[in-house]
């Protein structure tokens, strides 16, 4: 069944329904405006939160075979219900909220930093025509999007009223807005080459030869891949949550649904930034040199691309925060201005 | 819209135009309470995220409207100085809970109710001489979007308007030399002591 077909079906059932309760047809159309847009915020908000608890499962996996352990194994297949069991656990717990919290903000944060995450997937290239919505600007759109949680961090930091996570806030403010612009002078040259902000004529343009397959193309990838687990902050970046420093930094005090929804928005930025790489440098939906295309080689190399955001965090050191500051402004933000410099000057020449 | 119905495309358009009214009024309420909170809140934190809620409503009108470059710039930019907005008013107003139920001065007061009534009689008489419509220029919608949105505001800001730009960009660095220089401890003119 197609989506048209879909919401067709969804249209009729509601206008029917406002039909027998007597309203006029005009009261009809308003509901099913609604209607549809709840069904669609709902159905985004569930996958989401599927897509966050598998890659939870995944992470423990990930690690416990890294560390020469099983990870969970109890609960239904290779541990596979873990995860199921641990969000009701987390949605039955006591909500606590600390006494001296700034209680607007610090009840907001949790709910803010989830919009950023649900916005981004608009722009998710499943495959060739597959694209929610392919926006003119859609990288440009991810980006800015992906902007706002900082302000989502920073209002828990801050409104937890807590030196740990005021610590955590800050630094948080200082490493985003650090690590944004490597990250999108990175995407610089491959939009340069493709000529095009969209998701579709920058993968469409990929479709022989991927981007990866050429020395900027390497460099932009690891600059890109560096800043974007900066920007999601998952080790060697968790500075602003550093467990051995800050307890927990900017979710040090909350609990239950509030503490799930951070962790479901930490793991579907992951995939975000995953799918960014994947469509960016890696071709999207296509295998490379014309060997085909399907959205099965999207999901493939957006869970690689998981993969390899795990195999970082459980395999690296934590940064210092000097350290993390140098290595953004003195070293991938020199390299990404000369590269684009680089293909400035090829595009120029072959031209 | 008739019962029971199969929906056409005359059904579709009805109901995108109500999906299209909500967005607008959810917009509106957000951009219109972040503006109140941003001016009638004490505490500066609460001004700061009234402002974002303000900035970010404004963008999403600037997408309905069919700018989306100007919105995604208006959410990157804006995202990022208030998060040094916020920066600025912990680590240099250093406020507690007493300084914020102060009574503010009176002369600010004054000062204020002055410049307030004088915006509100310009707006007056703006409203008052009816809505403003601007002259049409040589790029409409239509003609935007056959070219593309983001090329056609490059070629027009680095032919056009490249003066203007590179103005801008110049007082921008000056500003950034200025911050350099307060944030420098000790200055070495010269390179003598």
């Amino acid at each position: 069944m197609s989506l048209l077909e879909l919401t067709d079906k969804l249209i009729q059932w509601v206008s029917e329904m406002a039909r027998t309760q007597g309203y006029s047809p005009e009261w009809a159309g308003f509901f099913t405006a609604i209607a549809i847009m709840l069904a669609v915020g709902g159905f985004v908000l569930g996958f989401i939160s599927v897509v966050a608890m598998l890659l939870i499962w995944m992470e423990r996996k990930v690690s416990g075979h890294m560390q020469s352990r099983i990870g969970p194994n109890r609960v239904g297949p290779f541990g596979l219900f873990q995860s199921i069991a641990d969000a009701v656990k987390l949605l039955l717990k006591e909500d606590i909220a600390p006494k001296m919290v700034d209680k607007p903000v610090w009840w907001l944060a949790p709910i803010i930093i989830v919009v950023p995450a649900v916005l981004s997937f608009l722009c998710f290239p499943f495959h060739k025509g597959w694209i929610p919505l392919d926006l003119n600007l859609g990288l440009l759109f991810i980006m800015a999007i992906g902007s706002v949680s900082v302000i989502a961090i920073f209002m828990a930091g801050y409104g937890s009223n807590n030196k740990y996570s005021l610590i955590g806030g800050m630094r948080t403010v200082a490493q985003i807005i650090s690590y944004e612009v490597p990250a999108i002078l990175a995407i610089v040259p491959v939009v340069m080459l493709a000529g095009s902000l969209s998701f579709g004529q920058i993968i469409e343009a990929q479709s022989f030869r991927w981007n990866l397959f050429s020395l900027w193309g390497i460099v932009s990838f690891i600059i890109y891949v560096i800043s974007g687990t900066a920007e999601i902050n998952r080790t060697p970046f968790d500075i602003p949550e550093a467990e051995s420093e800050l307890v927990a930094g900017y979710h040090t005090e909350y609990s239950g649904m509030k503490f799930a929804l951070f962790f479901v928005a930490e793991y579907t930025n992951m995939v975000i930034v995953s799918m960014i790489a994947s469509a960016v440098f890696l071709g999207g939906y296509y295998l490379p040199f014309g060997l085909g295309a399907s959205p099965v080689w999207m999901l493939l190399k957006v869970f690689a691309m998981i993969f390899l955001l795990m195999w970082f965090r459980w395999t690296f050191p934590r940064l210092r925060v000097d350290q993390m500051m140098i290595f953004g402004w003195k070293v991938l933000l020199p390299i990404s201005f000369a590269n684009i410099a680089w293909v400035g000057i090829w595009m120029a020449l072959k031209l | 819209m008739n019962f029971p119905f199969i929906p056409d495309e005359e059904d579709r358009i009805m109901i995108e135009g109500y999906m299209e009214q909500i967005a607008f009024l959810i917009l509106a309420l957000f951009a219109v309470v972040g503006g109140l909170i941003t001016v009638t809140h004490r505490h500066p934190i609460y001004c700061a995220l009234g402002l974002i809620l303000c900035f970010l409503s404004i963008s999403g009108f600037y997408a309905m409207l069919g700018a989306p470059f100007l919105a995604a710039v208006q959410v990157i930019i804006y995202a990022g100085s208030i998060m040094t907005l916020f920066v600025f008013v912990i680590m240099l107003m250093d406020l507690t809970r007493e300084d914020l139920k102060m009574p503010p001065s009176k002369f600010s007061t004054v000062v204020a109710s002055f410049l307030g009534f004088v915006l509100l009689l310009e707006m007056l008489m703006i409203i008052g001489g009816g809505f403003l419509t601007g002259k049409m220029g040589s790029w409409t919608p239509e003609k935007v979007d056959s070219v593309g949105h983001t090329r056609v505001l490059a070629q027009v800001l680095f032919t056009e308007y490249l003066y203007p730009f590179e103005i801008i960009s110049f007082v921008l660095v000056v500003a950034l030399v200025g911050a350099i220089l307060l944030g420098k401890k000790k200055l070495h003119l010269g390179g003598k002591e």
